[in-house]
């Protein structure tokens, strides 16, 4: 009897443990205390199997591959998650661990029903494109000379060149260019549109208006509509002073002739910067070469316009780029990547000196007056004076 | 002269009749052939007497371009596709600007 009841102690603990609790239990439990007890009385006892899990949330091998069926008869992945929680729940109840294996190897073994060989082929074709087989490959070199003049734009010379603008010019293309070339170039050069004058005049009107706003003197509507009421001023005094422009340029082209015509003459004011800028153009492809970020830049020190002493602390800062046969900055840059970059890194630096130089007379002053200011502090009678002068100051007061 | 553009072609062969075709206004000067001579051994082990000898020859041209400055753009694209397959480009371009003064001195303290 106690051998019965060690055997059937564990089993019960390990059945409570194991089993989710629900109320089918009870109703089963009493069944197989009663069958033990019985068969303990016959034979000797058996190890018990766990009940079966309810059939509600098994699926069997029928339903997964008829799902797997309809998921490949859907070209959309509608039926994807019923597939999934098919596979799920056979995971979860772990029922069928010793068919799926064979389920999976007979599922692998049979084709994919929606995979079309053509369409692959074709694919492939499309993303990678080769090119031609050569058959005589000593003759590489006229086989890429041929292949390099197929381009249409290359060796261009005069006649192509007018011929594509003749080309351009008979379909409609290129029509008033002329008058785009003008548009463009008031693009460029905008803030050279107007004279000074009238900028000064516009820039005083808005301040003014803008500071009477502040005071709350006025509405900004108001101030709006007087703005506008003055740029149409400004608008009509501009024309009228192209307008009374152009007849004297015109007596200057009239007296002057030829004399306009300088090659060397630059539009506006101000020295002189000489660039230079080198491209090398490799024998094969557009291979990156490093000469093409180097820039040189060139001044000539006397169009600057500085003074003694800021000429001096240019001359001492720069060192060897000043030739001063030449009179002659230059400055070279080629620490980007890009040579218009390294472009603007020379303006950049040219900007910095002129600056730096520039502080020279305010030092030379400073340095002036110190010196002074010592050499009268050193001087006794100097000093002796200057504290009678104070006494006699302060006794007055 | 504004602007001006120099070219140095460098080929192993010889480039003076491709430079008839290039643009108007071009000065034309031949620099120069240099070599490159070696000589090696024919055997890898023993017969040092045995010998060949190699040599490399590279022909220069160079060649000036007059340009004014709008016209670099239009100048530098032509060469680009005027090149010959075989030869190296190396494109010098000067040109001149104005400094703008007046900011420079508005903008100092």
């Amino acid at each position: 009897m106690r051998r019965l009841l060690g055997h059937l102690h564990p089993h019960a603990q390990s059945l409570f443990a194991s089993l989710p609790r629900k109320p089918s239990i009870a109703t089963k439990l009493p069944f197989l205390l009663s069958r033990r007890l019985l068969s303990d009385a016959a034979s000797p006892p058996a190890p018990s199997l766990p009940p079966p899990p309810p059939p509600s949330a098994d699926v069997t091998n029928t339903e997964l591959k008829k799902r797997l069926e309809t998921y490949y008869g859907v070209d959309e992945e509608a039926e994807l998650p019923s597939v999934a929680k098919a596979v799920l729940e056979r995971n979860l109840t772990g029922a069928h661990s010793e068919t799926d294996d064979d389920l999976i190897e007979e599922l692998r073994s049979k084709p994919l029903p929606e995979v079309h060989d053509r369409d692959f082929e074709s694919d492939f074709e499309e993303m990678h494109d080769t090119d031609e087989e050569l058959n005589d490959l000593y003759n590489t070199r006229e086989y890429v000379e041929k292949k390099i003049k197929s381009d249409e734009f290359f060796n261009m010379d005069d006649t192509k060149w007018d011929a594509m603008i003749k080309e351009a010019t008979d379909k409609g293309h290129l029509t008033n260019m002329k008058e785009c070339e003008e548009i463009l170039e008031d693009m460029l050069y905008w803030d050279k549109l107007l004279p000074d004058e009238i900028k000064q005049k516009v820039e005083t009107k808005f301040n003014e208006l803008g500071d009477m706003c502040e005071r709350g003197e006025m509405e900004p509507e108001q101030a709006y509509e007087m703005f506008k009421e003055f740029e149409d001023k400004m608008v009509a005094e501009c024309t009228e002073l192209i307008e009374s422009k152009m007849p004297t340029d015109a007596d200057e082209l009239t007296e002057s002739g030829g004399k306009k015509v300088e090659l060397d003459d630059l539009p506006g004011e101000g020295p002189v910067l000489r660039w230079e800028s080198r491209i090398v153009f490799v024998p094969s492809g557009d291979a990156y070469h490093p000469k093409n970020r180097k820039v040189k830049l060139s001044v000539t020190v006397k169009e600057l316009g500085l003074s003694r002493h800021a000429f001096r602390r240019l001359r001492e800062v720069v060192g060897k780029r000043y030739n001063s046969g030449k009179d002659e900055l230059t400055i070279i840059s080629e620490r980007f990547e890009h040579r218009e970059e390294n472009r603007k890194d020379c303006l950049r630096t040219l900007y910095t000196l002129i600056k730096d130089a520039m502080k020279a007379d305010k030092l030379v002053e400073d340095a002036r007056n110190s010196y002074v200011k010592g050499r009268l502090k050193a001087n006794p009678q100097f000093m002796e004076r200057l504290k009678r002068k104070t006494d006699k100051l302060m006794a007055a007061a | 002269m504004a602007a001006k553009i120099r070219v140095v072609m460098k080929s192993f062969m010889s480039q003076s009749n491709q430079v008839v075709g290039l643009l108007p206004f071009t000065k034309k000067v031949g620099l120069p052939e240099s070599r490159a001579l070696y000589t090696v051994l024919r055997s890898p082990h023993i017969d040092k007497k045995s010998r060949e000898q190699f040599s490399m020859h590279v022909k220069k041209q160079f060649v000036e371009l007059t340009a004014k400055p709008h016209e670099l753009h239009k100048k530098f694209f032509w060469l680009k596709r005027l090149r010959i397959p075989g030869a190296q480009y190396e494109v010098q371009i000067s040109f001149k600007t104005r400094l703008d003064m007046a900011s420079l001195r508005s903008q100092a303290p």
